[in-house]
């Protein structure tokens, strides 16, 4: 484990920029919301990735999307606030179910729970709903945010639900009463600077034992052009007391965007920089404030999400491509103005190094 | 004393009519400014304007009403050689250079103790331009006396507000400060409207200094070097292609980078105990040093003279003092010439090159408005036009006109018996007086102060602040202590301490009914003592 | 090898004070050849001058920093590539949306007039700013004036007492001289900071008023004695800022606490506070007031940043409108909400926007202004303008209009050389003007 070495072996990419890219249980698929109100979808063969049909007849941005747990099913939300159900292993998916107004405006998170009967969203309404899986009926809604919500996240032994915010405020809901129960502390992943709301928890996961819940985001230096520190803190989940804060690079680094547990048990973060470049790092699970990653990969533009498949191997991570045209006026050859995209990069193992 | 020898191409282009052999630099700056208009040109100066702008042009205060009125009286011809000598002496003239180059050169980003230290020392001993420069380019750490002079540097190395280090920033200001060329647009690209300013002068510039850093190891100013390995790639904004350039000065030659065996580069090696860094053998500074403050170095040499011509007279002949280039042409560019090749003949001596200019007769004319000078223009030099006075000018002036300088001891004179507390105590004092004249009068940080700019700040300190107005309470020997004793003729010490002059008829007249009728004369005294200090008379330097 | 120097897109050096080195070298030859200039002094027409003393119009110029996205505010395009997560909503003026960011604006949208057809020529704020606040005017060898400066020299001080171009700010106060240009420093900016009156803005107690009264009678004495000898320039700043600073004394309440019912209307925000200033200023009479937000130039986290940026300014720019309308003070105040350039359409690796001059959007309201005008368009993705592109030269055209200045006919005379008050190549936006 001390020797891992990951190296990139392809970057599928579509015409719209993406989020969250995810594999399928099977590990045949991989599957992405966009910019455009649609999810994508690539045939994972033994040569290159291969893009399916699109789906999802959604609006704006499609940042939350979970798969179930057992199913074939998949939820997505987008940034108008509408959520909907997909079998999307279909060649045309169409939906399940549909629900316009599920909340007022962005949808950032969807997350089952573990038998998948139900699920978990958040958004920009401030708002957290648990929604029944087979009709989309809605079953709590749960309120005391302040701010909008990023992140929900359901606990992998008892089906507690977890949200995070902007202001970096992390609520343990109290189903029964629909009110929160335990709070975590992650406000300095906040800052107020001038107009500005800065940062808040981006991205949480729990240790695969469930006694640490994770939670990542950036030690904000400024706003507009945000800049700041990418930290992972971690939490007891029985007493709530923090129990360490990993820095994740310096101030151009900015956000840690998401962390996962990696089967062979050490701890994946990934950050995107302003105007760093995005970064991979393996943490050793153990000691994750310890000073030296166990293997850190700092070529891979802004990396926005991590998933790794099936096979326990191979790792999607989801990028923007960082050189921007910016400033400038930059027309294609046939004049057509140029839009950004976001290559997946998926990486395998290396031949450990001695 | 030292003569000209004009040069035959001089002589050719100057056509006054008369040839200048042997003359005094002073002599020839007359000749050239006047050969340069046909307009009317304004008589000298009263002696009382001259005393005035003498004393705050040299040693950085108005005189004392004392020696304002001795000079006045005093019936020598020669007493303005006299007087610009004895001032050219006084201790106050390197207290006086020290804050206008500090301004100048630091243009308010801060202040610090080693760095005056180098200033004092420099302006006490006159020390020659060349050297300081040298010195502030390359730091000799060894040498306590100078080492400060590292500030220049360092302060421009310092983070402020969310900004990179600024290092384009420090290149842009070895070329504003010692070469008189803005180069900062140059950083990008070739410049858009000054066609003599390229990009590979900022970057040849920018060469030089782009390994450096602060040092950390130390209590004083001093910068570290690391070692500089390749040359320094760019890009135009504009045109297609990678550039790079090693150190590099506008117009000589690129300097070669040695190469090293890694592991070879320093001279001396980091030490980690005393955590000083390693010191490379190959230093683009030292280069820099020896480059740039040169005979050789034309650019240096007008931008030098400039500079000084600027401190006495208010305009540049090259103004913005920045921005010497072929459209922006000097508006005396033979006297312009003539003084950077004297001054540098004249081993760039500041004193001697301060002391021509002031024996003048441009210097020392009037700035009194009279007929046929309406029109007169800065660049003309046909009367003296009216200068600000800094931020310390307007402290040491106002603290002089009150008498409240003596209630202030002279912290600079430390052979006294106070306690170091006792001294601390007092210059902390002065410490605060100074800070408020700077917040109220000084330009924000990296702003050139070299225009009028007046500000409601200002106006607001003198009108209502308590720093000033606690100066006008009565306290032994001071103005309105000294006033309150007189029955009548309130009006003449009055205008000698705060104008350095004597009331006109009109004046004595106000000011004297003024008191006289007033049944708390105290508190008249007060008020018209404020009345001179708030006024534009004192506020400018004319 | 070589070594990468400091390639940021955003060069530190071309910063507003130093791109614009025209302007430093004439401050030297152009403001120091200024003479008698008085508070109309610069126009060719004294006739025209007299006029403009009687028109009490004042201007609300609220300048938003940094670029705010038109995408996320006046011109969104929902659902399309570079569209972004908004959705937007309808307005008072059926078949026009703005972005849902701006709920409060869109219930005064019939009050306002908007150009989303603005096309200008500066992508960087280092040169951007001065240019978009100068009118971007063609090159004549001089630094013309920001807008402020212009119309505090075009219209003078009024008779409120109060120096004509106030700046309510974050950060630092002062005297703002640069602004000004070749008008010279009495045209700068007097700034507010952080809502603070200037320092020693109190007469001290220990002063009567009677004393405080002869002390300034002897030195306006002293200086009428100084100034009959000597060029009119530095009396004339000098003599500017005391009558500046003893008019602010007049009026310190301008700086008393806000009540606490406008704070929850404008917002508890620097934004809000200023906002609410800038409508105590011109009530008080300034002849133009500029608010200024800072913290728009959303390279990195744009959609995140304009969630909580767009609020808070649609929060206080309906307020102060609604206050002004209410008043009847529209018929009189020029409002006009901008920024140096709009935000790229593409949407960068930082999930960022970057600056964008090609395609953007401009609000206005008040005198003279046609209420609920909303001209100009782009392309379906906000790419490019698709109606006749307006550069910031006729903007300033149509403004020196709805002022009541003529100005393809008004010029100012510079040390003798006269200069339109605006870009000769532009012409006023009629569909604009009411």
């Amino acid at each position: 484990m001390n020797n891992v070495q990951y190296k990139p072996v392809a970057a599928p990419s579509t015409d719209r920029q993406l989020f969250n890219a995810k594999f399928s249980h099977d590990g045949k698929l991989l599957i992405a919301g966009s910019y455009q109100g649609d999810l994508r979808r690539f045939e994972l063969t033994e040569d290159e990735p291969t893009e399916l049909t699109p789906f999802g007849n959604h609006h704006g941005w499609v940042q939350a999307f979970a798969l179930h747990p057992t199913e074939n099913i998949l939820v997505s939300g987008d940034s108008w606030g509408k959520l909907q159900a997909h079998d999307y292993t279909q060649e045309n998916p169409m939906p399940l179910w549909s629900l316009e107004d599920a909340h007022d405006g962005w949808i950032r998170s969807v997350a089952f729970s573990n038998t998948g009967d139900w699920f978990a969203t958040c958004g920009m309404d401030q708002v957290v709903r648990i929604f029944q899986t087979k009709n989309g009926k809605l079953r709590h809604e749960l309120q005391g945010h302040n701010a909008d919500v990023y992140h929900v996240l359901i606990h992998p032994h008892d089906d507690s639900v977890v949200s995070a915010d902007a202001l970096g405020n992390i609520i343990h809901w109290d189903m029964k009463k629909n009110r929160p129960k335990r709070q975590f502390d992650a406000s300095e992943t906040f800052l107020a600077h001038r107009l500005q709301d800065v940062g808040g928890v981006q991205c949480m996961t729990w240790s695969p034992d469930g006694t640490t819940l994770l939670a990542g985001g950036t030690r904000p230096k400024n706003g507009a052009t945000v800049q700041g520190i990418p930290i992972l803190i971690g939490f007891s989940w029985e007493t709530t007391e923090r129990t360490f804060l990993k820095e994740l690079g310096a101030t151009s680094d900015c956000y840690c965007e998401d962390v996962a547990y990696h089967p062979q048990g050490f701890l994946m973060a990934v950050t995107s920089g302003t105007p760093g470049t995005g970064k991979l790092q393996f943490l050793d699970s153990q000691k994750p404030d310890s000073a030296e990653p166990l293997f850190l990969l700092s070529n891979l533009s802004n990396c926005h999400s991590l998933d790794v498949h099936p096979d326990g191997e191979m790792i999607a991570v989801t990028t923007t491509v960082r050189g921007s045209n910016g400033n400038g006026r930059k027309v294609d050859a046939d004049g057509n103005y140029i839009g950004n995209t976001s290559p997946i990069q998926l990486l395998t193992p290396d031949t450990p190094m001695e | 004393m030292k003569t000209l020898l004009i040069s035959s191409v001089l002589l050719l282009t100057c056509s006054i009519g008369e040839p200048l052999f042997a003359q005094q630099l002073h002599q020839v700056i007359d000749a050239q400014i006047v050969a340069a208009t046909n307009k009317p040109i304004a008589p000298p100066s009263t002696d009382s304007e001259f005393v005035r702008r003498i004393y705050l042009d040299l040693v950085g205060q108005i005189p004392t009403a004392q020696e304002a009125e001795q000079f006045i009286n005093d019936s020598s011809r020669a007493k303005r050689q006299t007087l610009i000598d004895k001032l050219l002496q006084d201790e106050r003239y390197s207290r006086r250079m020290s804050e206008a180059f500090n301004v100048m050169l630091m243009e308010r980003r801060g202040e610090d103790p080693d760095w005056q230290a180098f200033l004092s020392h420099s302006f006490q001993d006159n020390i020659a331009w060349d050297q300081m420069v040298s010195s502030m380019v390359f730091p000799d750490e060894q040498n306590e006396q100078t080492r400060g002079s590292a500030y220049f540097l360092t302060k421009r190395l310092e983070k402020y507000g969310q900004n990179p280090t600024d290092f384009p920033g420090l290149a842009r200001d070895i070329g504003r400060m010692f070469l008189g060329m803005d180069l900062a647009c140059a950083q990008c690209h070739d410049h858009l409207f000054i066609d003599d300013y390229k990009q590979a002068d900022f970057q040849g510039l920018f060469a030089f200094i782009n390994n450096s850093f602060i040092r950390r190891d130390t209590d004083y100013p001093a910068i570290g070097m690391k070692p500089v390995k390749a040359k320094l790639a760019f890009n135009s904004v504009f045109e297609e292609g990678e550039f790079s350039t090693g150190p590099k000065l506008p117009g000589l030659d690129e300097i070669p980078i040695p190469e090293f065996v890694t592991g070879e580069e320093f001279a001396t090696p980091p030490n980690k105990e005393t955590k000083a860094p390693g010191i490379p053998k190959f230093n683009p500074l030292k280069f820099l040093a020896e480059q740039l403050p040169t005979q050789a170095n034309e650019s240096f040499n007008l931008n030098a003279a400039n500079r000084i011509w600027f401190l006495m007279m208010g305009r540049g002949i090259v103004h913005p003092l920045d921005l010497h280039h072929s459209d922006n042409p000097a508006s005396h560019p033979e006297l312009l010439q003539l003084m950077a090749e004297e001054f540098a003949a004249h081993d760039y001596d500041i004193k001697w090159l301060v002391r021509e200019i002031a024996l003048s007769a441009t210097y020392q004319r009037t700035s009194v408005v009279t007929a046929g000078l309406e029109d007169a223009k800065p660049r003309e030099y046909r009367l003296f036009h009216e200068k600000p006075m800094s931020a310390e000018q307007l402290m040491w002036s106002m603290l002089t006109a009150t008498g409240h300088l003596q209630h202030i001891p002279d912290t600079t004179n430390t052979a006294t018996s106070q306690t170091d507390d006792e001294q601390d105590q007092l210059s902390l004092g002065l410490d605060d007086i100074r800070a408020d004249f700077l917040a109220a009068f000084a330009n924000p940080p990296r702003e050139p102060e070299t225009e009028f700019a007046p500000s409601v700040r200002g106006a607001l300190f003198v009108l209502n602040g308590p720093r000033v107005l606690d100066w006008l309470e009565s306290r032994p020997d001071n103005l309105t202590a000294k006033l309150e004793t007189l029955e009548a003729g309130f009006a003449t010490p009055l205008y000698l301490a705060v104008l350095s002059r004597k009331p006109t008829q009109d004046e004595a007249y106000k000011f004297n009914q003024y008191i006289e009728s007033n049944p708390d004369k105290s508190s008249a005294v007060k008020q018209a003592i404020w009345a001179l200090l708030a006024s534009n008379e004192f506020a400018i330097n004319h | 090898m070589t070594q990468t120097p400091n390639n940021s897109e955003r060069h530190p050096l071309c910063n507003t004070a130093e791109h614009v080195l025209t302007r430093r070298q004439l401050l030297g030859g152009g403001a120091a050849g200024m003479i008698g200039l008085g508070g109309l002094g610069g126009l060719v027409n004294p006739l025209f001058a007299e006029e403009m003393k009687s028109k009490e119009k004042q201007v609300l110029f609220i300048w938003i920093d940094g670029g705010m996205s038109q995408l996320e505010s006046w011109d969104p395009k929902p659902n399309t590539q570079f569209g972004g997560p908004f959705r937007s909503i309808p307005t008072t003026i059926p078949g026009i949306h703005v972005s849902e960011l701006m709920p409060k604006t869109s219930q005064i949208m019939h009050k306002l007039a908007v150009d989303r057809g603005v096309s200008t020529f500066d992508n960087s704020h280092s040169a951007g700013v001065p240019r978009i606040n100068r009118g971007d005017p063609k090159d004549r060898g001089v630094i013309y004036p920001y807008f402020g400066s212009a119309v505090a020299n075009l219209m003078g001080p009024g008779d409120s007492g109060l120096p004509p171009y106030v700046w309510v700010k974050p950060g630092s106060g002062g005297f703002k001289y640069q602004d000004a240009g070749f008008l010279g420093p009495k045209f700068g900016a007097l700034a507010i900071g952080e809502g603070e009156p200037p320092p020693n803005i109190l007469l001290p107690e220990t002063l009567s008023s009677t004393n405080n009264a002869d002390r300034n009678t002897l030195r306006e004495f002293a200086n009428r004695q100084y100034s009959q000898k000597r060029p009119p320039k530095f009396s004339e700043a000098q003599n500017f800022v005391y009558d500046t600073a003893q008019a602010l004394m007049q009026k310190r309440s301008l700086f008393d606490n806000p009540d606490p019912k406008d704070v929850a209307r404008y917002g508890d925000t620097p934004l809000g506070r200023d906002m609410l200033i800038g409508r105590k200023m011109i009530e008080a009479g300034v002849r133009f007031v500029k608010v200024n937000s800072y913290g728009w130039d959303t390279h990195g986290d744009n959609f995140n940043a304009h969630a909580s940026l767009m609020p808070r300014f649609d929060q206080a720019f309906t307020a102060v409108v609604e206050d002004l309308d209410a008043r009847g003070m529209l018929d009189h105040v020029l409002v006009i909400a901008m920024s140096e350039f709009g935000r790229t359409p593409r949407i960068n690796g930082h999930i960022g926007r970057d600056h964008w001059p090609e395609a953007w959007s401009i609000a206005m309201t008040g005198t003279g202004i046609k209420q609920g005008a909303i001209i100009g368009s782009t392309n379906d993705d906000g790419t490019w303008v698709t109606s006749e592109p307006h550069d910031i030269g006729h903007f300033f055209h149509t403004w020196f209009n709805a002022l009541g200045i003529d100005s393809e006919h008004t010029e100012y005379i510079n040390d003798g050389q006269p200069l339109p008050i605006a870009d000769d190549d532009c012409s006023p936006i009629r569909e604009l003007l009411s």
